[in-house]
């Protein structure tokens, strides 16, 4: 190591600025289709990226950007809620079939 | 195309790399502040593709450039491009630890042009002979304290060009992703001090190759 490669703010900031203008001034032409590449990359990896969350954030995640995640959960809540209202209507005696004659119980007395 | 086994030290790497880019470093071509390309990321990422796209066209042209200074070869350069947007979409923007998105983009793009160099094998330490050395001590030091000469983009490149892969890998971290002689060393699994003496001389080769095209 030489006594010359102390640090020497001034030059290495001009050589650092100087880089980085340089890089700055890149052409963007003739990167269409690379950018065209990348951009395909992308859409395949959002596509793909939604049937493989796993978890309740997966889910969540599912749930926030598929429409058609939305409307199966939106149908199986309605079916959720109709199968509670029927085993709920089931469960309830209504008043009429308490006034029905009980058809065997009649028989049973001779009356039929 | 990407070798998986090292994303996550790499992702470490470039965390710890870049998280020391707190201070704001503009690189010139977007022209947004850092806060507007992590909202444009979050976007793309969740399925945005207008955000995307515009991400996608104002980081493209500086990366390609870097890997270009890098590799020198374009279509290593569009094979690194596209792998390192593939990080950058999986990546986390916690790995960046407040750096710009511009410096972090660039930080993954030098760790696959470091890839890149180690399978084309031209990262290795044996064209650093004592031949090199012996020419290094012979240059013209007065290159290391002269006023930089201004010399075009394109001259620069092709200057940054003809400097050997180590040397333009050490330039490039220090320049474009701010890392100091320690994080040079980490990346490059060399000595502190081998670093260090590395960085000057790609420095110094640099100044000449620029004085010697400046007219």
């Amino acid at each position: 190591m030489t006594s010359k490669q102390g640090p020497t703010p001034g030059t290495d900031a001009q050589l650092r600025q100087a880089l980085r203008a340089s890089l700055g001034q890149s052409p963007a032409d003739g990167l269409n289709d690379l950018q065209a590449r990348v951009m395909a990359q992308w859409t395949l990896r959002t596509a793909s990226a939604e049937p493989v969350a796993g978890g309740t954030g997966g889910v969540l995640q599912l749930g926030l950007y598929s429409v058609r995640v939305q409307v199966v959960l939106l149908a199986l809540v309605l079916v959720a809620v109709l199968g509670w209202q029927s085993l709920r209507n089931h469960a309830d005696t209504s008043p009429d079939d308490l006034l029905e004659p009980d058809v065997l119980a009649l028989m049973a007395l001779g009356e039929l | 195309m990407t070798d998986t086994s090292s994303t996550r030290s790499s992702a470490g790497f470039v965390g710890h790399w870049s998280g020391r880019l707190v201070r704001a470093l503009e690189f010139g071509a977007t022209g947004r502040p850092a806060g507007g390309d992590w909202a444009l990321w979050h976007k793309a990422c969740a399925g945005h593709a207008p955000s995307a796209t515009e991400l996608v066209q104002a980081l493209t042209p500086q990366a390609h450039g870097l890997a270009m200074q890098m590799l020198r070869k374009n279509e290593d350069a569009q094979d690194v491009v596209q792998e390192s947007f593939l990080r950058l979409w999986s990546s986390q923007p916690s790995d960046a630890m407040g750096a710009q998105l511009a410096t972090y983009f660039h930080t993954i793009v030098l760790n696959r042009c470091r890839t890149h160099l180690i399978r084309r094998r031209e990262f290795g330490t044996e064209d650093e002979t004592l031949q090199q050395l012996v020419e290094d001590r012979q240059r013209d030091d007065a290159a290391h304290d002269a006023e930089l000469p201004r010399a075009s983009a394109v001259q620069i490149q092709h200057a940054m060009a003809g400097l050997r892969p180590r040397q333009r890998m050490a330039l490039g971290m220090w320049a474009y992703a701010d890392a100091d002689v320690a994080d040079i060393a980490r990346a490059l699994d060399i000595e502190v001090n081998a670093a260090h003496q590395l960085l000057h001389r790609a420095k110094l080769a640099l100044r000449t190759a620029l004085i010697g095209v400046s007219p």
